[in-house]
């Protein structure tokens, strides 16, 4: 089979696995609504149905892209760390750390305070990446015990370093005005960290399809025996993919705190980590896809969003979406008889052309 | 006995790879003969038997034993119906006795526990019947591998297997191993049992076999006599020419050495010396051969030298420049190839493309781009100049290597490790599940690389390549050199097989003369 066919083949998976979430999530809110109609035609128009819910969707693009490209990273070297998710976290909370406790001027704020939510948010990964690449020890499991120290972490350093006492919650003092990423289209809350995002995402195809470094992730993913034997730093790729994918998950929870907060109140992870795993699996980990894969479960989730503010179906019908697709995508077995027959198909054109040939 | 035991009709098995493995093919045995199924690597012979032991599932065709038409879904349906396969990788359980292997999920019991006693009277008995001497107590993981072959056989026979097939049994056998084995299948065919037998050595099957159907590309080339069949006659069906035997070579012309082993030796996973004070040197223009029954030290010794193992005592030096603390770039960088004798798991990445696995070992170098950045405009044209070479058979160089046939896989090794002109070539059993197309290709290529200026180091097990591609030759035996020979043609096969399997040993002068 060939290359193109193949791709057509993932493409179509992915959308079959996308159809038959919808529908099952379609048949849930049948049973469980008084107002299916109603519900069901919230959930697919309703992100469409006003500018400052187009807004919304794209406003959660912005976080699932990060996380979503920090994924691809990682998921590319065969690494299925979690770390994106406490990356994300500890970022935004360095970021607000260094806006609120050092003076920086106003032209370098926005800049340094992405710069070190990233840095901090790589530094996140180090152990995970380091146990992994060392001993062997499964990233999943050291990644997701991980997340829990920085998730208390990140509450320890909000309550007795940067709690707001006059604020009405807990929150931190708020974040200087002058760092802030500001909206660019009225009535809405999109910012300009959707360009950063975007330019992240051509960096990271460019850094991943182009450089020697990329390589060397992509062919560890393939096989990492081939690629030791070739004289390829394993070690290396294995600990530096996953402090690149902290490191982006990292920038992300600065462009999310600057773009969408007056203050840091996060007590525990929103979960962003997970989302881009979701993202990446969707984009078959090719950062040039994640903006769609992104869009996709943003859509989505706005959609689930208003449904729940108009109807009774709970916006946790999400999950279930995220959670089929997810399953099927990754069951390698899904589809593979269709996929054996189109192999059948391929291989008895070929013999034919051959044949003409002769 | 003129009656077809086994019919398989128009069998066609496309793999998901693409690959059409088996186009419509007839194969039939008689009942009570020894059927020799021959071909080049790829040419469908283990997948047609596969298909027969229930491994895999055609796409079209029929299997009909004893006249009736039957379905085979699995291996144990396969021998229910009293089929039994010996495969060419041994599917033993090395911490298990040899009888508990025999008898591996039927084992005897009572009071719903394993009778032990039993079970080794009964592996006895049918040890013996066959006339196997094997000792049913020894833990398989302790008994040399024509042993192993044994178990694997009763282990078929004593599921009652009356068609036993064979999948290249004597690869791993030494030349006396094989007499062995083949006095033993005579045995079983006087005793009533059919047998197929894969292969890809013409004078064993002419010694042995009734019958014999020949296949290439995966179609069958027909089935004969062996009595009207002549050695060439064969190899001109299987390759559509002549082969070649001997390889065309001028004499050697060795200058300084290359590369040089000092006392080196290493202790495996079980604890046990797997290279014990080996000594050698390789010089500029020779091809120096390292023979013997695999499992002799020869794999851990090359991984030692290639830097892929790193716990070793003594030196290894490169043009003088010591290797032992380096890692695998700096060595490679150094001037070190390597072909490893596993493709599937060392020499390629089978998902990536042709190109990515062309340019692997090339990140350092200006070949594939600047500095840190990767050039697509380099990397074409290193590529395309290297498939075309090599005489890689694919649509492009972007095709995953996965699309190709094992001896195209093995060209992309070959032509990854050769494009850098290294002054040491390690060629760990380079032609191994290769046609034989492409093996006269890679020992041409390992000829004109010696004749460029660089120092060849052939480790096989295939004595005809051993023998004929190297200048000069060891022998590997239990971790040791125990022979060394200047000139390869000086020694007969024979005697290379006695060296081999440790029943004689050159004094310690003669080896030394290696170091």
């Amino acid at each position: 089979m060939n290359k193109k066919r193949e791709a057509i083949f993932q493409f179509l998976s992915v959308l079959i696995a996308i159809a038959v979430a919808l529908i099952v999530t379609f048949i849930i809110i049948l049973c469980v609504s008084d107002e299916p109609v109603e519900a069901l035609k919230t959930f697919i128009t309703g992100p469409l149905s006003t500018k400052r819910r187009i807004g919304n969707v794209i406003e959660a693009m912005i976080p699932l892209i990060f996380t979503g490209l920090a994924a691809c990273v990682m998921f590319q070297a065969k690494q299925f760390s979690l770390i994106g998710d406490g990356s994300f976290l500890v970022g935004a909370l360095a970021t607000a750390v260094l806006l609120l406790k050092c003076n920086i001027p106003a032209v370098l704020a926005i800049f340094l305070g992405v710069l070190v939510g990233g840095i901090v948010g790589g530094i996140c990964a180090i152990i995970p990446g380091f146990l992994k690449a060392k001993w062997n020890a499964n990233e999943f499991v050291v990644s997701m015990m991980f997340n829990s120290i920085l998730e208390y972490f990140t509450v320890f350093v909000l309550l007795n370093y940067i709690r707001d006492p006059g604020s009405g919650f807990v929150a931190s003092y708020p974040v200087p005005e002058n760092a802030k990423l500001t909206s660019f289209i009225s009535k809405t809350n999109v910012h300009t960290g959707l360009f950063i995002a975007l330019f992240m995402v051509v960096v990271t195809a460019l850094f991943m399809y182009k450089t020697k470094w990329g390589y060397s992730i992509r062919m560890v993913g393939k096989n990492p025996k081939f690629s030791k034997y070739s004289g390829i730093n394993t070690f290396l790729v294995i600990f530096s993919c996953q402090i690149i994918g902290g490191f982006i998950a990292g920038l992300g929870g600065s462009v999310e705190l600057l773009g969408m907060y007056d203050r840091f109140q996060w007590q525990s992870t929103p979960g962003y980590g997970f989302d881009g795993m979701t993202v990446a699996i969707l984009a078959a980990n090719n950062p040039a896809l994640v903006p769609i894969g992104a869009l996709f479960l943003a859509y989505i989730r706005v959609g689930t969003d208003v449904m729940a503010r108009v109807t009774s179906v709970p916006n946790e019908s999400v999950n279930i979406i995220q959670g089929i697709i997810m399953l099927l995508i990754t069951a390698s077995a899904f589809l593979s008889k269709t996929k054996h027959k189109m192999v059948i198909r391929s291989a008895k054109d070929e013999q034919k052309k051959m044949k003409e040939v002769a | 006995m003129n009656e077809d035991l086994l019919v398989m009709s128009q069998i066609t098995k496309i793999y998901s790879n693409g690959v059409m493995a088996n186009d419509k093919v007839d194969f039939s045995v008689k009942a009570g003969e020894i059927h020799a199924l021959m071909g080049e690597n790829g040419a469908g012979k283990s997948t047609l038997m596969n298909i027969l032991y229930g491994e895999h599932q055609p796409e079209e065709g029929d299997i009909f034993l004893e006249g009736k038409k039957v379905r085979i879904s699995s291996p144990n349906e396969a021998i229910a119906l009293g089929i039994g396969m010996v495969h060419q990788h041994f599917m033993l359980v090395p911490s298990l006795s040899v009888a508990q292997n025999i008898y591996l999920g039927m084992e005897p019991r009572k009071n719903g526990l394993i009778d032990m006693k039993t079970m080794i009277a009964q592996a006895e008995e049918i040890a013996e019947k066959y006339n196997f001497k094997i000792q049913t107590t020894a833990r398989v993981a302790d008994i040399p591998v024509g042993m192993k072959q044994k178990v694997e056989i009763l282990k078929a026979l004593a599921r009652g297997a009356k068609i036993l097939i064979l999948d290249e049994p004597t690869a791993v056998l030494t030349p006396q191993e094989t007499e062995e084995l083949f006095h033993e299948l005579m045995e079983f065919k006087k005793k009533g049992h059919t047998i197929i037998f894969i292969s890809h050595k013409l004078k064993e099957i002419k010694q042995i076999c009734d019958r014999i159907t020949i296949m290439k590309n995966g179609r069958s080339m027909g089935t004969y006599n062996m009595g009207d069949m002549d050695e060439r006659s064969i190899s001109r069906l299987m390759v559509g020419r002549d082969v070649i035997k001997t390889i065309e070579k001028k004499k050697a012309n060795p200058t300084e050495t290359i590369l040089e082993v000092k006392n080196l030796s290493c202790i495996n996973e079980d604890g046990k010396h797997a290279v014990n004070n080996i000594n050698l040197k390789v010089r500029r223009g020779e091809i120096l051969g390292i023979a013997g029954v695999e499992g002799n030290g020869q794999s851990e010794f090359v991984e030692c030298i290639s830097g892929m193992r790193k716990d070793y005592k003594g030196q290894v030096s490169i043009l003088g420049q010591c290797v032992d603390k380096l890692n695998i770039k700096k060595i490679r960088k150094a001037g070190l190839s390597h072909i490893s004798e596993d493709r599937m798991s060392y020499g390629v990445a089978t998902e990536a493309s042709i190109s990515d696995n062309l340019i692997s070992d090339k990140l350092g170098e200006s070949m594939v781009g600047y500095g840190p950045i990767l050039s697509s405009k380099k990397i074409s044209k290193l590529s395309s100049e290297l498939v075309e070479n090599f005489l890689i058979k694919c649509s492009s160089y972007k095709q995953p290597v996965s699309m190709l046939s094992g001896g195209n896989m093995q060209k992309v090794v070959v032509a990854r490790e050769f494009a850098r002109e290294p002054a040491v070539m390690i060629a760990n059993q380079p032609s191994r599940g290769v046609d034989v197309g492409a093996t006269e290709f890679i020992h041409k290529k390992l000829v004109e690389i010696r004749d460029k200026g660089s120092a060849v180091l052939l480790v096989s097990a295939d004595l005809n390549e051993v023998m004929e591609l190297s200048d000069s030759l060891a022998v590997f035996y239990g971790g040791e050199v125990v022979a060394y020979f200047e000139d390869s043609k000086s020694v007969t096969e024979e005697e290379l097989g006695y060296y081999m399997l440790g029943l004689s040993r050159q004094s310690e002068e003669q080896i030394q003369r290696l170091g």
